[in-house]
């Protein structure tokens, strides 16, 4: 990354503070074409209401990561690595309770004040003693600063395999905060950082970054300045037809021909995975404890067919293992590399009937105990995606003779069947996190368990396994890379193995770009960073690589 | 004075009811903001933050009387609450930010619709028997068909196929509020299809109704009586059979004010037009309690409210109820 800067600001022909001055000041007739904002979608909203609290609430896209910034610069597409930013080093202690970290020492916020360790000690202290704050869920301890550009945190627990989190926590300045009441409450109309974008306007339906040219790494950022205007879902498949989003989120049916189609040359999408959308199925009830049940729908699922009509092919099925590809690729065991689901009617016909799965008179499989495989499938009836999703899985279940009946149902009914465990067969999605840890975390930990009918927030399946757990914890009380691996590839051993869950759709990272104005977003050429604008850390690696595109 | 005061005191019954429904009902409903909030972020907020963001949302589990009591305390300081969907902006900020556009736009075209409406009612019952009877099945039509799908045919007609009419908001992305002629531009040329829609699904319902009042009342025998005085045609329709006919009229109108405060929610979410109605559309969907709350109670006291003016306004123009008082 660091090689790339340099050549750019070899190619402004400037280096330094002294770049952005001449960027801004000096040029002559062009400066009028550089100033074209970048255009960003990234609330889907019809109004926006002024906070960019980035630990309040709901804040607009933007604040975190451009205004208050983060230690270091890390991506779910490149899992346990980090580039620095407001800290050059940092370092763990052996058991992964204390990281050290040390900071630039000439980082200023924009209203003078210089940014040093008092105020990132601050920050963490936050999450500390305001648990609204700790959205994260960090165990801190204790932070202090030995020097102005030192920082000691100490953590309740091993946190290695929360380094991310950490280290993309935006920094707020102390002198601001300590004087609200309480920084969770407080909303932010004004926001006030270190980071390389200041907020210049803002209106119900538009708000305006503009280039903090005092900022160290202004020379880095090309774009002078960031218009983030409202659309919904709804309009902006309009807004990005017509041309009037350079960056957006979301997804767009048909894109092809609502979006690319009319400006081919300039307008792409990019959707690498990050999480994995699974077949549910509840393990508390008895029926599905029998793993050969499990093997016997796994084998009877096409998800190429769901992939091609649910999703028009945007992206393929999803591994086997359950890591989001091109994500976390690289985490995929060797000896899984070339695995795919397969479809085998004839195999999951085979492994039910030596179970005892015999067909009934109306070709409906019984269990051994009597029960016959009719199952509802409740989703909620909003998300035309899994709507169609389950459609298809109700025909290919059929097949081997397992009735599985799709219900849409309201979101919040559905959230309650899901959440409460009132449920036989449903989809539910798990998020790809910073590492695959996260993924698997989510999916499998019996961490998430609870009592009788008390909500679960993950693991909705409810696999709860001590082996599971042990490597989990395993992968989290190390920062050994190896280590973490061998935990991770055994856990794809369970994935496999055991079925605990089946993934039957990569979820994706849906990013829309259009180059006519700007260039050098990633893409499956270059996948240097996540694309959708709503990840802080991954959209100041984006902006810093955009250019004005030449003709 | 003894009837407005009966009525006043009848007004303020249904005030205190609306308030209190206004509080049981959110609470009835099925759902978890918090679940909503972390289920649709896809992601961006990890679960183990629920009780991190019940906190920040101060959703208690305080007994309903308790909560009730100071719910009425806050309403008296105009403290509707903090919006859930926009942590941590208080309501009536939202609600005061959404209604100009609301009362600009309904109200507006709802004024429109009824001046055309009553106007074109007076002349079509003049000119009775003539060819104008059959523009009749035509408005009778166009009172009959489903204002959304209308709505939805315009836009994608007007504004996305032909690209006349601005899709959705209420003035340019690119542009801030002030008081500049692009600006005000771009105010109207956003206004105007959907305010085209509104009056062309309401002002026909105002033509049959002002018609066959005017019609019925021009039977009556003292506009006979008008007329064998050898009064002319045009006070004698002005001043006798159309100023009896409009009082069902207004006392429509007046309702019809009050509920502009509630918004044509289709139009507003059909257009995407960031007013009052779209705001409770979204509070609806994001399970965003106190902003719900706000909202309806805005509208209930304004449909309260207008009521109250119509009976007012009744009895002015009408002596027969003062007597009956």
């Amino acid at each position: 990354m660091t090689p790339e800067v340099t050549r750019r600001a070899l190619m402004l022909g400037t280096a330094g503070a002294a770049g952005a001055m001449a960027l801004a000041g000096c040029s002559s007739a062009p400066t009028a074409e550089q100033d074209l904002p970048v255009r960003i979608h990234a609330n889907d909203a019809t109004t926006f209401q002024p906070n960019f609290n980035p630990y309040g609430g709901v804040p607009l896209q933007g604040a975190s990561g451009l205004i208050y910034e983060n230690l270091r610069l890390a991506t779910a597409m490149n899992p346990g690595t980090s580039e620095p930013w407001l800290a050059t080093d940092f370092a763990w202690n052996e058991d992964g309770t204390e990281i050290t970290l040390t900071l630039r020492d000439d980082v200023v916020f924009t209203d003078g004040e210089p940014l040093d360790a008092e105020d990132v000690v601050y920050t963490f202290l936050l999450h500390r003693d305001v648990p609204a704050v700790n959205t994260v869920a960090l165990d801190v301890v204790d932070a202090t600063a030995p020097d102005p550009t030192t920082v000691r945190l100490r953590f309740g627990r091993t946190s290695f395999a929360q380094e991310s989190d950490i280290l993309t926590r935006p920094i707020v300045p102390e002198h601001v905060f300590s004087t609200f009441e309480d920084p969770s409450t407080e909303q932010i109309a004004e926001p006030m950082g270190s980071g390389p974008y200041l907020l210049d306007r803002f209106s119900d339906q538009l708000y305006t970054f503009v280039r903090n040219d005092d900022h160290w790494a202004a020379d880095e950022f090309e774009p002078r300045e960031l218009a983030w205007p409202s659309f919904t879902t709804q309009t902006m498949n309009t807004a990005m037809q017509a041309g009037e989003l350079d960056w957006s989120g979301g997804f767009v049916a048909n894109i092809d021909r609502i979006f690319v189609d009319h400006d081919p040359e300039h307008r792409g999408y990019w959707y690498p995975g990050n999480g994995s959308v699974n077949l549910t199925l509840n393990l508390e009830k008895e029926l599905f404890q029998d793993i050969e049940l499990r093997r016997g729908i796994n084998l009877a699922v096409d998800r190429q067919e769901i992939a091609e009509i649910a999703y028009m092919s945007y992206f393929g099925p999803p591994h086997p293992t359950g890591l989001p590809r091109p994500t976390y690729e690289e985490f995929i065991a060797e000896e899984y590399r070339d695995l795919e689901f397969a479809v085998d009617v004839d195999g999951a016909e085979k492994v039910l009937d030596d179970a005892g799965y015999e067909r009934g008179a109306d070709g409906i499989r019984v269990a051994p105990d009597g029960t016959p495989l009719t199952f509802d499938l409740p989703i909620p009836s909003g998300y035309n995606d899994w709507v169609t999703t389950s459609q298809i899985l109700s025909s290919q279940l059929s097949r081997v003779g397992i009735s599985l009946t799709p219900r849409g149902i309201s979101f919040e009914q559905w959230l309650e069947a899901r959440d409460t465990g009132n449920f036989e067969v449903t989809i539910s999605t798990a998020a790809a996190g910073q590492n695959p840890w996260y993924l698997y975390r989510s999916m499998l930990s019996s961490e998430y368990r609870t009592e009788g009918d008390e909500p679960v927030v993950a693991n909705f399946q409810r696999w709860y396994d001590e082996e599971t757990d042990h490597l989990l914890r395993r992968f989290s009380e190390t920062d050994d890379p190896e280590a973490q691996r061998a935990s991770v590839e055994a856990l794809q051993r369970i994935m496999i193995d055991q079925l605990p869950t089946l993934p039957i759709i990569t979820a994706p990272n849906w990013f829309n770009y259009n180059t006519e104005f700007w260039s050098g977003f990633p893409d499956e050429s270059d996948p240097y960073a996540l694309g959708a604008p709503v990840q802080n850390s991954d959209r100041v690696m984006v902006l810093r690589k955009l250019t004005r595109t030449t003709r | 004075m003894r009837y407005l005061l009966k009525k006043l005191g009848l007004y303020a019954f249904i005030a205190w009811a609306a308030l209190t429904l206004n509080f049981l009902i959110p609470r009835m409903m099925p759902g978890d903001p918090v679940r909503v909030l972390i289920a649709g972020s896809e992601g961006q907020i990890e679960p183990e933050a629920a009780e991190a963001i019940a906190a920040q949302f101060g959703i208690t589990d305080d007994p309903l009387i308790i909560q009730y009591g100071r719910y009425l305390a806050d309403l008296a300081r105009f403290d509707l609450g903090v919006s859930l969907s926009n942590y941590p902006v208080p309501v009536i900020d939202i609600i005061s930010g959404a209604m100009p556009w609301t009362v600009a736009l309904v109200g507006v075209s709802t004024v429109i619709s009824f001046l055309l409406g009553t106007g074109l009612g007076v002349l079509l019952a003049w000119r009775r028997g003539t060819w104008s009877d059959h523009v009749l099945p035509a408005l009778t039509f166009l009172n009959a068909i489903p204002y959304f799908w209308m709505a939805l045919i315009l836009v994608l007609v007007l504004a996305v196929t032909f690209g006349w009419f601005p899709y959705a908001g209420a003035y340019d992305r690119t542009m801030f509020p002030e008081l500049s002629a692009p600006f005000i531009g771009s105010v109207l040329a956003h206004a105007a299809l959907p305010a085209l829609t509104i009056v062309i699904g309401s002002f026909a319902g105002w033509v049959l109704q002002m018609r066959n009042m005017t019609v019925t009342i021009l039977g009556e025998d003292y506009v006979s009586m008008a007329e064998a005085k050898g009064l002319p045609r045009r006070s004698v329709l002005f001043g006798y059979a159309a100023r009896n006919a409009i009082l069902p009229s207004v006392t429509g109108f007046a309702l019809a004010l009050g509920a502009v405060v509630g918004g044509s929610m289709l139009t507003e979410v059909i257009f995407n037009y960031p007013g009052l109605g779209y705001t409770l559309f979204q509070a609806v969907s994001a399970q965003d309690f106190p902003l719900m709350q706000g909202l309806f109670l805005i509208i209930s006291l304004a449909v309260i409210v207008a009521n109250l003016i119509a009976d007012g306004a009744y009895v002015l123009l009408d002596p027969r109820t003062r007597q009956g008082a």
